[in-house]
């Protein structure tokens, strides 16, 4: 069994946390509305007026001018991020991280030690609530599709278990747009075949999906019949590192994305850092608006953790590799394969991009990092346009 | 046009000519090879519009002069399956005829004027040097350049042509062959300040056309294109754009460093021996020179480690590289087996240098080990 444990608002209830005047408040952590900075996470007090991450913080503003703005600190975020990841590993150390409120967890093998998996997510959902007083939701399913919508369900606070059994039964009447990657166009679509539940979406042919949705379609089919066959991947075993985002409201701001690409950058190469690992290809994964998903990758010379060169892929993708005109942006990923993990690297006849002298920096940034936390210190690209990294939903 | 040709001596001039054309293209009359008989003789050629040849016939008796294109797919199957020494080729514009003994192939032919112009060799300024020293120079280079990456440049071989003699340099920012050697200018030709970067297909191209020659090459560069006439063969080819490396600057000052001399034939033999236990995940070979001998070391994590010894003349301070052993033994393989080379060292940070007596020099940069933290 797999468990989807996803924090309540995380960031805004950090801040409810340490600033406890700010408790029943509605709490808007992101970038300046002045500056045409970006919503990054709101706690539900805020949510009640319509505020959601990814929105310009001016529209936030104005739709609940009472509101507390607070600019992301990522550093205490990372710093709770780690005690949450800590208690997770008291019972299994198969956690695969997606961001700094969200993690799947494989506890099959933990069963004999600890009980059910249902028991397991009951253990850690106490635990930090009473040791971090923050409120996570559980979902416990026996795959990871299903275990993300269990813990979506009734949040916050929720604790959902889905028994292998009774899948289908759980996701039958459920609205097809809880199915990932369901955006607002493909509900619309699904609609006109007179489709609003999974239940109905299951029993619509395969091929009737494949026309309308091409190879999406068979994929949409199967999260229909609660199928995934996607395993547990914990950082130092996996085959590709990458970070994603999805934008609660689509996002069509060149600068926004640039923004956000390089927060993710940098993380995906921290963490390559923090592993020993180099990686050869660049993904750069894009969701529109209307569904469609188009992933663009490129592979360097040499295997690299550098962020400067991870960057320059990344972000070449993103100005040239794109189609001309797109419709808005609702997921931005980025992501690194071809891991390497044996310490060589190639040393250059030409040191052309001054290479050494930014693996020096990106050293003397962990450091900092490490030491003072993730905002401490960072790159003014990512610093001007927007506040903070993760969804927080 | 009526004429009649050897047919060996045809079918192989026509595919050399043919190999030029392009796979696909969006002009099809590049996939013919135009043919061309005048009093003088016959010249067949073939051009991707980048890289164009052109090369003499012999062995043609020409009743009517004139110029056809012929189809390559189709026209190089009838002079392969064809057992005929001769066969007689005819058009009289719109179609071909050829005819061997007991066979005989009509089909319709485009018109030549569309085919574009194949230059010849005209230069007063060109080097002239040995076909076979600069077929060992093609050999020696064209390994090491890099095709796949955005750094253009990298893509094609430097040609650097002096008073005194030739150098092609070719490098993909890892590891840098040179090879020098005397040719003679003549008419003070020179490439000066010019970037001639050949591409590596043109390098290919030349060393084929090259093969049966042992007389001299004259080779000539200008501002955009390079053009070489060998024996009956002229070559013309687009240069690559872009700025070459300060490639002079890798060969490292060598007065601090130690010399071994190494035979190629045994030191290639410990190389393959101690990359079998290496793998795409871990490359480097570690060399330790010293105490007279050298000590090859792959450490393969899951593959297994390797432990190869070979003596050498050198017994000073042990000094150790970690190198990638494909790099050495690209270098060893375009090597004679019973030749000798120096290699010079001088520590596991810098570059390694290899040279031989005949103008060939290779520098490759050593692998780094991430320090454990």
């Amino acid at each position: 069994m797999i468990l989807h444990i996803d924090m309540d608002a995380f960031y805004a209830s950090v801040e409810e946390l340490d600033r406890p005047e700010l408790a029943g408040r509605p709490v808007i952590v992101g970038g300046d509305p002045d500056a045409r900075g970006v919503v990054s996470a709101a706690n539900y007090a805020a949510r009640r007026f319509g505020v959601h991450s990814a929105m310009p913080s001016a529209t936030a503003r104005r739709n609940c001018p009472q509101a507390v703005f607070i600019r992301p600190r990522l550093d205490r975020y990372a710093e709770v991020s780690r005690r949450i990841r800590g208690i997770f590993e008291r019972y299994t150390p198969l956690v695969e991280p997606l961001s700094l409120d969200e993690a799947f967890l494989d506890v099959r093998g933990s069963v004999g030690l600890f009980g059910l998996p249902a028991e397991i997510g009951r253990k850690i959902k106490t635990e930090i609530r009473d040791e971090l007083r923050l409120v996570a939701s559980v979902g416990v399913a026996p795959n990871k599709f299903l275990a993300k919508i269990a813990s979506d369900l009734n949040k916050p606070d929720g604790f959902v278990v889905v028994q292998p059994d009774r899948a289908q039964e759980f996701l039958d009447p459920l609205p097809v747009g809880r199915l990932w990657g369901v955006g607002k166009v493909a509900d619309r679509s699904l609609q006109k075949l007179g489709v609003r539940t999974v239940g109905q979406l299951r029993r619509l042919p395969i091929d009737v999906l494949r026309a309308r949705f091409g190879s999406a379609g068979r994929h949409l089919w199967q999260l229909a019949h609660g199928l995934d066959d996607r395993t547990v991947v914990p950082d130092h075993q996996a085959k590709s590192i990458s970070h994603e985002t999805t934008f609660a409201i689509d996002v069509a701001d060149r600068e926004v994305l640039r923004a956000w690409l390089l927060e993710l950058t940098g993380q995906v190469a921290r963490r390559l850092r923090r592993h020993g690992l180099r990686g050869r290809t660049v993904q750069l994964k894009v969701r529109f608006a209307d569904f469609r998903t188009i992933t663009r990758s490129q592979t360097l010379g040499e295997p690299t953790h550098a962020t400067d060169e991870l960057w320059q892929a990344a972000v070449e993708m993103l100005t040239s590799r794109l189609p001309a005109a797109h419709p808005p942006v609702r997921l931005l990923g980025m992501g690194v394969s071809g891991l390497d993990g044996s310490g060589e690297t190639q040393r250059p006849l030409f040191d052309v991009a001054g290479q050494r002298r930014q693996t020096q920096l990106d050293a003397v940034t962990d450091a900092i990092q490490d030491r003072y936390g993730r905002s401490a210190i960072g790159r003014a690209g990512a610093m001007r346009r927007k506040g903070g990294s993760e969804e927080d939903e | 046009m009526k004429l009649q040709c050897e047919r060996e001596k045809l079918l192989h001039a026509f595919q050399t000519a043919a190999s030029v054309a392009p796979a696909r293209s969006t002009k099809p009359i590049l996939q013919n090879v135009k043919l061309e008989a005048t009093e003088a003789g016959a010249t067949v050629m073939g051009t991707d519009l980048e890289i164009s040849i052109r090369i003499e016939v012999p062995g043609f008796e020409i009743s009517a002069p004139g110029t056809i294109v012929l189809p390559i797919s189709r026209f190089s199957s009838i002079l392969r399956e064809s057992s005929d020494a001769k066969l007689s080729i005819q058009s009289d514009g719109r179609s071909i005829t050829v005819r061997g003994q007991q066979s005989e192939f009509h089909f319709p032919s485009e018109n030549p004027d569309e085919f574009p112009t194949v230059p010849v060799f005209e230069a007063e300024k060109y080097h002239e040097l040995p076909a076979r020293f600069f077929r060992e120079l093609v050999r020696r280079t064209v390994f090491a350049t890099e095709t796949e990456s955005g750094r253009y440049a990298l893509g094609g071989v430097l040609l650097e042509l002096t008073a005194k003699g030739i150098t092609g340099v070719a490098t993909d920012g890892r590891r840098l062959a040179r090879q020098e050697g005397p040719a003679k200018s003549v008419g003070g030709h020179e490439t000066g300040d010019t970037m001639t970067i050949v591409p590596v297909r043109a390098m290919q191209l030349i060393e084929r056309a090259l093969a049966d020659n042992e007389g001299d090459i004259q080779l000539t560069a200008g501002p955009n294109d390079v053009r070489i006439k060998s024996g009956r063969a002229t070559i013309n080819s687009q240069l690559v754009e872009g700025r070459y490396p300060k490639w002079q600057d890798v060969f490292p000052r060598r007065e601090d460093m130690i010399k071994v001399e190494l035979a190629v034939g045994p030191f290639h033999a410990a190389v393959r021996q101690a990359a079998i236990v290496t793998s795409a995940e871990r490359r480097g070979v570690d060399f330790t020179f010293g105490e007279g001998k050298v000590v090859l070391a792959g450490h393969g994590a899951e593959m297994g480690e390797s432990h190869v010894e070979m003596p050498i003349a050198y017994d000073g301070e042990p000094v150790a590289i970690t190198l990638d052993p494909r790099y050495v033994a690209d270098f060893l393989r375009v090597l004679d087996p019973e030749q000798t080379f120096t290699m010079e060292l001088r520590s596991a940070e810098s570059a390694g240098v290899c040279t031989t007596e005949d103008g060939y020099g290779y520098v490759i940069m050593p692998l780094a080990r991430d320090q454990k933290p």
